[in-house]
This record gives C-alpha cells, sequence and structure tokens, in this order.
C-alpha cells in the first residue's frame, strides 16, 4: 500500500522570462514501512521535494497524497494539524526547541495535539535511541549526535505515517554518521517506519532499501539496494 | 482530557521564553507598569472630581438619599414604607421653626429625626447624641452661637416655635451639637420623638389638607436599589403608592445632574487614547522585536505542527504573564501618584475645595488594570499575526529586514559611519516610527503644556476677574454650584461698616434685579430682527419661550442694575455721551446691545418704560449704550436678555431694594494687608453668606490654575518620557543583540571598535534627530490645535509659539542616545569576534 505518493508535482519559480523550474512533474510513491532515499546534487530540487511532501510548502501543480489524503486540499491550519500528526520531521541542525529539555522536545508534538503522551511508546523509542540518561538536559548540552537522536525521537513520537529526513547527517562527522543512520535503519524496521530521506551522498543513500535519483527537479532512476 | 495537555505545553512553552527573555521582560513590566500608572492616575483624577462635584452637590441638595418626599401624613407614609422595591427608608417630623427674637437671622428647623434620617442629611451630632429624653435637643453651633449659649453639653436651651397654631416657649437640655455644613441653607434643632408626639403629633388623613401648617407632616427620605434613571424610579413609586400631584416629591439632583459633561468626556477620551497609543507604541515594539528575534523557533513550532492559534497563545500568554507582575504595581502607583494629582486638580476648582475626596472607588482599579490589560492586547496583534504569517521554511532563513542597501553616493563617502547608521535606522522602519512616535509624544505633550501655561495671560486674567482691588458679594455669586442665586446679599449694615473702613479710597455699589421687561413698538421690531438672527445659536429649549414671549406678550428678560458712582466710572459705554449730573436725575438709563453682536434693542434718545411690577412705573430717556463690567454684574451670560442701568438711589427707590449684589472699593496701597485680613474675618465670621474677591486672591487662583496644569502635564510627559526612552533603551539593545555576529563581521572586515561605536551612537542620533523634526513639524501643529482646542473658552489666554521646551529636551535625548549605544557596545565587547562570529543564527 503506498502511504505517500505525488502526481505530476510542480513548483515553478520566478515570472514567465526566468521561470525557475524546481521541480517538474515528480511521479513518486512509498510503501509502507519503506526507507527510500532521494539523491541529488545541490540544486537538482530535493529540498524543494521534501518541503511540499512534508506540506511546508505548497506547490505550483500536482499533489502529495499521504495516506489517501490531498494534503494541499487542506487550509492552512487543517495542514498543520495534519502534519503533526502524520508527518515526523528531521532536519540536518536538529531543529530543536532550545528551552525545553530532551524530554519536552521529544513530547511535544503529541502534547501540541492535545493527546495525552503513550509512555509506553515513548520510553521505547528513547531506550532505543540511547538516550535515558539525557532525557533531562537541555538541548544545549547535548552533541551533535546526540541532538539528532532526539531529533528522530521527537519525530517517532507522534507515530507520524512518514518520517522526512533532510540531510540528517550533514552536521555530523562520518562515524556518528553511521551511528545516527544505523538507528534509522534500527527504527525504520523496528516500529515499522515509513521513512524518506534526503541526501547528496550516494554512499549515505545505500542505507536505505530503495533509492531515487532527482535531478533538475525531475526524477531520472530509481533502484532497489 | 483532549485539550489539557496541549494547554499545557502551551503554558510550558509560554514561560519557558518567558525566562530566557530577562531583559525583555523588565523592560516589558516597566513598560505595562508605566501604562497602568497613567491610566490609574487618569481615572482617579475624573472619578475623584465626580464623586467629590456629587458630594458638594448632595450637601447643598442637604441629603445623599436618592430621593424624598416632603409634608405627608401617616397613612401616605405607611404605604412608601410598605413598598419592596424601594431598598431603604427614613423620615423625620417637622415640630415648627425656631422664633426666638435671637434667632431673626439664623433659619432654625425644629424637628425629630430618626438617626438614619440625620446621618443622611448631614445632620449627625458631632459631639454628644441625638435627643434621648423628652426635652433634650440637638443642634448646630451656629443656633447656640446666635442664642448666645456655650457648645457645652447639658446646657438649657430656650427655644421659641408654634406648632398647630400654638405658639410653645420650651427649655431643653442640650444633648448634642455639629457645626452647620456651610453648603447647607438651614440649622436644624432635633427634638425627641415624645416631644413631638406631644406637641406636633403625626398628622393623620389621605392627604395634607391644610397647607399653611405643616407641624406633624413627615419627611421621607428614600434610597433606591440604584441611582440609575432616579426620576423614572420615583414616577413608578409613585404609581405603585397611587399618589398623584398631591404629594410633594423631589430627587437629589446629585445623582442625575453629577452626569460628566460632553467636555470632560472628550478629554478624558483623549487623555485615554494618547496613553494606550503611548502604552501601544511601546509593547508592541517590545513584542515585535522580540519575536522577530526568536522567529526561528516559531517557525520551528509551526514546522512540528503547531497551528497559527497555538502560537498567538503563546506569544499572548507571555503578555499576559507579564501583566500579571506591571498591571498591579502599576495600579499601586498609580493611586499613590493620585495623592498628589487628585488634590492638585481639585484645589483649582471652586466645586469642592473643603471636600474633595480622593476617591476609593473600584472603577479607578477596574478601569486602569482593563485598560492597560486591552492596550497590551492590541500591542500583540501585530507580532502575532507576524508569526503567523511567516512560513515555516522560510522562518529559518530570516533576518531582520535584509533589504539594506548601501547606495553609491559622493555625499556618503565623506560620512560613511553616519550614512550606514541612517540605513541600519531605515532598515527596521516598523521600529524606527515606534521609537520616534514614542519619543516625540512626551515631548509633545510638554511642550503642549508649557506653551498653554505660558499663554495663560495674568493681567488680562485680573483685570476681567476683578477690576478693583476688592469686591465683596453673596457667597452663591461666587461659588459657581450654588443653586439659588442671591442679588442682595450684602446688607445696609453690610455696607455701612465696610464704607466706614479706614484707608478705603473708592466704593461702589451695584444693584441688581431680575424681571420681565414689556418692549415698547422700536425695542420690539429689535427684539425679533436680533430674536430672528441669532435664534439658530440658541439652546432649542429656550428658544420655544422665548419666541412665545416675545411674540404674544411683547416680553423679553431683562436685568436692571443700579449702580453708584464708583462703578459709573467704570462703565463700558459703546456709544453715546456719557453725563453723570444727568444721569444722577434718575431719568436716564443706559442699555446693553445685543451681548454676542452689535445690534441695538433701544437707540439713544429712545423713550423707555420700565414696570418695576410692584405698582412703580416710569419712562426714562436711553442716554447711552454701555454695560457694566462684567466682573461686576452677575457673571453669568444669557442669550437673549437686556441690560438696563440706573443710578443707584432711582434703582433704591423704584424698586424697593435696599441690599446690593456687589460692593467694589479701591484702598490705600498700605493699608491693603490690613484690609484684606478684615475683608476674610467679615465673610468668614461675621457675616457668613458673604464672600470676596481680592487682587490677591485673583492672583493666587491664576497661578494655582497654572501649577495644576504644570504638575498634571508635567507628570505625564514625565511618564511618557519614561516610555519613550524605555522603547529607546529595548531598541537598541535588542537591535545589537539580533546583529552580534554582522557587527562582528564589520569588525572583522576592518572596523575599528571606535568606528563601530560611533555606528551604534549615530543610530541613536539619528532617533534623536528624526524624533525632533517631528516634534517642531508635525508636533508643532499638533500642540497649535491641542492648545486651541482647549484654550477657546478661555479668554485669558494669547497663543504664542514655543519651541523652548523642545529645545531643552534635546540634551536630554542626546544624553541617552549617547549612553545607551555606548553601553551596548561596552557589553558586546565583552565576547570576542572570534567566539560571536561562530554565533549561528
Amino acid at each position: 500500500m503506498d502511504v505517500l505518493k505525488t502526481e505530476n508535482l510542480k513548483k515553478y519559480y520566478g515570472n514567465n522570462d526566468t521561470t525557475v523550474k524546481a521541480l517538474d512533474g515528480v511521479n513518486i510513491s512509498v510503501s509502507d514501512g519503506e526507507f527510500v532515499s532521494i539523491v541529488g546534487t545541490s540544486g537538482s530540487g530535493k529540498s524543494t521535494l521534501l518541503h511540499m511532501l512534508g506540506g511546508l510548502d505548497r506547490p505550483t501543480e500536482g499533489k502529495v497524497i499521504v495516506t489517501d489524503k490531498d494534503i494541499f486540499s487542506l487550509k492552512e491550519d487543517a495542514l498543520t494539524i495534519f502534519r503533526r500528526r502524520k508527518i515526523g520531521f528531521i532536519f540536518q541542525n536538529y531543529n530543536l526547541i532550545p528551552i525545553l529539555n530532551v524530554y519536552e522536545n521529544i513530547v511535544l508534538p503529541v502534547e501540541l495535539d492535545g493527546n495525552s503522551v503513550d509512555n509506553k511508546h515513548i520510553d521505547k523509542v528513547i531506550n532505543t535511541l540511547g538516550l535515558s540518561k539525557k532525557i533531562n538536559n537541555f538541548v544545549s548540552q547535548l552533541s551533535g549526535g546526540q541532538q539528532q537522536r532526539v531529533a528522530i525521537a521527537r519525530a517517532l513520537a507522534s507515530k507520524p505515517a512518514i518520517i522526512l529526513a533532510d540531510e540528517p547527517t550533514g552536521n555530523l562527522d562520518s562515524k556518528t554518521s553511521l551511528d545516527v543512520l544505523g538507528l534509522l535503519k534500527i527504527t525504520s524496521e523496528k516500529f515499522k517506519q515509513t521513512i524518506v530521506m534526503i541526501t547528496h551522498n550516494e554512499e549515505i543513500a545505500q542505507m536505505a532499501d530503495r533509492i531515487i535519483h532527482i535531478e533538475d527537479g525531475r526524477i531520472v532512476g530509481e533502484h532497489n539496494v | 482530557m483532549f485539550n489539557v495537555n496541549s494547554k499545557k505545553s502551551i503554558a510550558l512553552l509560554s514561560k519557558r521564553l518567558i525566562k530566557y527573555n530577562k531583559t525583555r521582560n523588565i523592560i516589558s513590566v516597566i513598560a505595562i507598569m508605566l501604562t497602568t500608572i497613567l491610566f490609574t492616575s487618569v481615572f482617579s483624577i475624573t472619578i475623584s472630581i465626580n464623586e467629590s462635584i456629587q458630594n458638594s452637590t448632595m450637601r447643598m441638595v442637604g441629603t445623599k438619599a436618592h430621593g424624598g418626599f416632603k409634608f405627608m401624613t401617616l397613612s401616605q407614609y405607611e404605604k412608601l414604607k410598605a413598598d419592596t422595591k424601594i431598598k431603604d427608608i427614613s423620615y423625620n417630623i417637622i415640630v415648627g421653626f425656631g422664633e426666638n427674637p435671637e434667632l431673626k437671622k439664623t433659619y432654625v428647623e425644629i424637628r425629630f429625626s430618626e438617626e438614619k434620617a440625620a446621618k443622611w442629611c448631614f445632620n449627625m451630632p458631632t459631639t454628644g447624641t441625638l435627643p434621648k429624653s423628652k426635652m433634650d435637643i440637638a443642634t448646630t453651633t451656629d443656633v447656640l452661637d446666635a442664642l448666645g449659649l456655650p457648645h457645652e453639653i447639658g446646657i438649657q436651651v430656650p427655644i421659641e416655635f408654634t406648632s398647630n397654631g400654638i405658639k410653645h416657649k420650651d427649655v431643653f437640655t442640650l444633648c448634642g451639637f455639629w457645626e452647620r455644613d456651610i453648603a447647607s441653607y438651614a440649622n436644624e434643632a432635633f427634638v425627641s420623638r415624645e416631644y413631638c408626639d406631644e406637641v406636633a403629633p403625626i398628622k393623620k388623613g389621605e392627604s395634607i389638607i391644610d397647607e399653611t401648617d405643616f407641624s406633624g407632616s413627615i419627611n421621607p427620605l428614600i434610597w433606591f436599589k440604584s441611582s440609575w434613571n432616579i426620576e423614572k424610579q420615583m414616577e413608578e413609586l409613585k404609581n405603585r403608592c397611587g399618589f398623584d400631584n398631591e404629594v410633594n416629591d423631589g430627587i437629589n439632583w446629585a445623582y442625575t445632574s453629577s452626569e460628566v459633561d460632553l467636555n470632560t468626556i472628550f478629554l478624558l477620551l483623549c487623555a485615554i487614547f494618547l496613553i494606550m497609543f503611548s502604552g501601544y507604541l511601546i509593547i508592541y515594539n517590545i513584542f515585535y522585536i522580540s519575536v522577530s528575534k526568536d522567529i526561528r523557533f516559531y517557525g520551528l513550532l509551526k514546522t512540528i505542527g503547531t497551528t497559527n492559534k497555538q502560537l498567538k497563545k503563546i506569544v499572548r500568554r507571555q503578555g499576559f504573564l507579564l501583566c500579571l507582575i506591571g498591571i498591579p504595581m502599576g495600579l499601586f502607583i498609580g493611586y499613590i501618584l493620585s495623592f498628589v494629582l487628585v488634590p492638585a486638580v481639585l484645589e483649582v476648582s471652586d466645586i469642592a475645595e473643603n471636600d474633595y475626596c480622593l476617591s476609593i472607588n473600584p472603577i479607578i482599579f477596574i478601569g486602569g488594570g482593563l485598560f492597560a490589560f486591552l492596550t497590551v492586547l492590541i500591542s500583540c496583534i501585530k507580532p502575532c499575526s507576524f508569526v503567523c504569517k511567516i512560513s515555516p521554511v522560510e522562518s529559518v532563513k530570516y533576518i531582520e529586514n535584509n533589504k539594506i542597501k548601501y547606495k553609491r553616493n559622493n555625499k556618503a563617502k565623506k560620512n560613511t559611519i553616519f550614512y550606514m547608521a541612517f540605513q541600519n535606522v531605515k532598515r527596521t522602519p516598523k521600529k524606527a516610527l515606534s521609537v520616534i512616535l514614542s519619543l516625540s509624544l512626551s515631548i509633545i505633550l510638554l511642550n503642549t503644556t508649557i506653551t498653554f501655561v505660558n499663554g495663560f495671560d495674568m493681567d488680562k486674567y485680573i483685570q476681567n476677574t476683578i477690576i478693583s482691588d476688592f469686591y465683596i458679594t453673596d457667597a452663591s455669586l461666587i461659588n459657581i454650584s450654588s443653586s439659588v442665586l442671591v442679588y442682595d446679599g450684602i446688607n445696609e449694615n453690610d455696607k455701612k461698616t465696610i464704607s466706614e473702613l479706614d484707608g478705603i479710597t473708592e466704593i461702589g455699589n451695584v444693584y441688581m434685579k431680575e424681571f420681565q421687561h414689556k418692549l415698547n413698538d422700536v425695542g420690539f421690531n429689535n427684539a425679533k430682527a436680533i430674536y430672528e438672527k441669532y435664534k439658530s445659536q440658541f439652546p432649542s429649549v429656550y428658544l420655544e419661550e422665548q419666541k412665545r414671549r416675545l411674540d404674544d406678550e411683547h416680553i423679553i428678560d431683562s436685568h436692571l442694575y443700579g449702580i453708584d458712582e464708583f462703578v459709573i466710572s467704570k462703565m463700558e459705554i459703546k456709544e453715546g455721551n456719557f453725563d453723570l449730573e444727568k444721569f444722577k436725575t434718575g431719568n436716564y438709563i443706559i442699555v446693553t446691545d445685543y451681548i454676542f453682536g452689535d445690534e441695538k434693542y433701544y437707540s439713544i434718545g429712545d423713550k423707555v418704560t420700565i414696570d418695576y411690577g410692584n405698582g412703580n412705573k416710569k419712562e426714562y430717556e436711553v442716554m447711552a449704550i454701555g454695560d457694566i463690567p462684567f466682573v461686576l454684574g452677575p457673571q453669568h451670560i444669557h442669550y437673549f436678555d437686556v441690560y438696563f442701568s440706573m443710578y443707584s438711589d432711582e434703582f433704591i427707590k423704584q424698586t424697593g431694594t435696599k441690599g446690593s449684589m456687589k460692593i467694589a472699593f479701591n484702598v490705600e496701597e498700605s493699608k491693603y494687608e490690613t484690609i484684606e485680613k478684615w475683608v476674610e474675618n467679615y465673610c468668614e465670621n461675621i457675616n457668613k453668606e458673604l464672600d470676596y474677591k481680592s487682587r490677591t486672591s485673583c492672583e493666587n487662583e491664576f497661578k494655582g490654575m497654572k501649577n495644576m496644569f504644570l504638575i498634571v502635564g508635567g507628570i505625564l510627559s514625565f511618564i511618557l518620557a519614561l516610555i519613550g526612552v524605555l522603547n529607546f533603551i529595548n531598541s537598541s539593545i535588542t537591535s545589537v543583540q539580533t546583529r552580534r555576529r554582522e557587527l562582528a563581521m564589520f569588525q572583522a572586515i576592518g572596523m575599528t571598535g571606535k568606528q563601530l561605536k560611533g555606528m551604534l551612537i549615530s543610530e541613536g542620533l539619528c532617533y534623536t534627530g528624526l524624533s525632533f523634526i517631528f516634534v517642531l513639524t508635525i508636533g508643532n501643529i499638533l500642540t497649535y490645535l491641542l492648545v486651541n482646542s482647549f484654550s477657546n473658552q478661555m479668554w485669558y489666554f494669547t497663543y504664542s509659539l514655543n519651541i523652548l521646551p523642545i529645545l531643552a529636551s534635546i540634551p536630554v535625548l542626546l544624553f541617552f542616545s549617547i549612553v545607551i549605544p555606548t553601553m551596548c557596545y561596552n557589553n558586546m565587547q565583552k565576547i570576542s569576534v572570534v567566539d560571536r562570529l561562530k554565533i549561528m543564527e
């Protein structure tokens, strides 16, 4: 079953004369529990695609369908709510809330949704990511790798349909990168979590089940690992 | 369960944000506090004045009860008492009026009064009690003085009076006394119920039939459940009790007439708007700067699924939390400040010099707090929508208006630092505007206050307020809130005593009578023409009646003055030759023309017949067109009346009026002080009905008024100035903080510390400079408009452009615009350039 699907997704910037086609008719689909890498060079449109997939930006044309729902048919606030329930994000620069501690950061999306925290699930996530000793620390007291693990935990907390990871190891050294990717892979399997990761690094992309290549805003190929 | 957690996390986020923004919090709390102080003082002044007016009106009315009836029988009273819709009722019973020869001048009402009624009528003994035994009596010190008795409990008080046609002469024992309120007309003497029942038993029957003797009639006093629309409540009460027009009822107009007039409401609204605006400028600026600083944080929250509604809540909640500290502090300090402001304002007004009260009405605090809260709420609107508008993707990249353009420009080369500073100020136009307006407001208000006060022309004021060293008149003509005006308050004895004073150089009386003048044909035609020309300016209530009387009966209201020689010498003759000898024959009169124009009722040489209404009637020739000086008249203006002046002897002969309205006199300079003391003592102790104005009392009044405006305007501008400076401080600190990395970059590429400091100071100077440009241009226009609209009722005002206060505030602002950026710079320098460069957004 496809959890995520795009239909002829286009994003154009600028006017007629100077149109920049960031995305030019992208059609991809990701099935439940799959770990997919989207690989492309800088400027290929992969970040734009990720923003579209996460409903952070609106396309010029086309659809993004998450769990059978055309997300851009939703109004702004409804989209926000949809996002916090169905999509988890992991960013290159972690983007944790500096004024909250680790635990508070992890459960924030769940609490913002007005739900009570599923402590069993959260504990499992925290243990899997090896954060159990750090939950009362503030973000600034953590190393980069630790911060990214908190970000992964936060993304997992609300049991989203998909996790979107934007160059999750971009700011990490190679050893830590491998650790983080390993954890991502483990969680994907353990929690049957659909993950879409974008990266410019072919090697890192190899961790996924499937690799999609993007170039100049178009899908130029894909293959299973 | 559903929303609890979301609320919890929003509360957590707001709380943590508060914790991490210490400088901002301190500044916001001070800003909210200052705004609350301003609101509290304005409310406190307004409400205190209003209550003081109400209070003094009540004392004049003689009671604080909402309403009352007069001369009722027992059965009428019982009907009233049984009514369920009234809140409280009490009564007194009339026994008679004091008839001792010693009490001829002191009006004494002898009654039995319930304790409640006595309290409601300000007639409770301050020493002793109300009567307990049969022959007890409680009365005012005035009565005791008139009877020549000491103020001692237990002394014997003989009282004579007539009740039910029988003359009584009894000796009572004094059980209590108090000082008669100056505002009240009559003195009370309270007797016991037992005595009252014996000499003036309560009237029975449906209503009082004999309307000449009210002994034994009941005067009930009533409180309704609210003072809202007492007239209607009274009507309804009368209907319920089945009273028709036979009852004599009255409502306490202290509750109805004290509704604030439009002018006051307008002023109040202006003040509220000004405060709100100034509060808005700073609180908005603080929050706007704060959210744009934290914009990445808000964007992040948005990315992980915080809705706009929740984001707004987070921003607003911070505002509310700060209000929790700022508002109570402001209410407290504001109220303390009212202890200075309220007396300053009230001292000047005649209304309540003896009984001003600093109101503790909860509206002051509720209003002050609510408006301050509202200001914070409004101030949050824009920052909230700013947070909502920004997209999560953009927020990550957001830098406070990055559209900085350093244009290539030949002039700029010479002064690059200043040019850059100016560009930096331009870069955040909203912030700049808020700081500039904030700083300007206080200077404009200060300038307005000082221009206003400087425009008061003391000579003009004194000339128009008093034209002789002294004048003495009935107190009701000086106390503007008097309901009954007495035009013949200076009796023959007063006149004689005053004229025999040592050191008087000139003296003269003005007598006056109001009457209806029957116009002759010439007069009618002129008056009709005047009426038609000016009727649009008359109040409509007045119009109908004037028209009816003029058309049907050829009558207009008029005032007749009788004047002595000294006053004649001060006459303002507009037309014609004045011949004193002819005037003194009593066959000539001087007539006014229309008060707001030049149209004449009668011309020189016209024959005018005056009917005195007492059988006397005489024809006079118009000698000249003119009037006595305003200050020597009754000092009120009628729309349509004609005023005649004649020689005083003739006036007395025809009207039989012996008491004069005003007596004016000049004295030898060396005796001035002695005479002033004498006059003061005379009006305070000998004939208490009189009051006086002297040259010095006018000067003091004038100075007092000037001081009031200076104190109130000065304190308000000072607080506004604090707000302005605070806004400036906040902007400076945050602008350095948010640009730490950028400024480090400047230093990294070769800008020296001195240059950087210069740039920051130049930014401060830009704010100051722009503020002054604003104040000198638009500010001066505003001042002119404000001053003019406030002063158009004040004839003693002369406008002159005044920029001295503006110039005087330059050094103050310069000081801040140099010191604050310097401090920010020094603080920033504590972190090395390298470390600052590393700061990631």
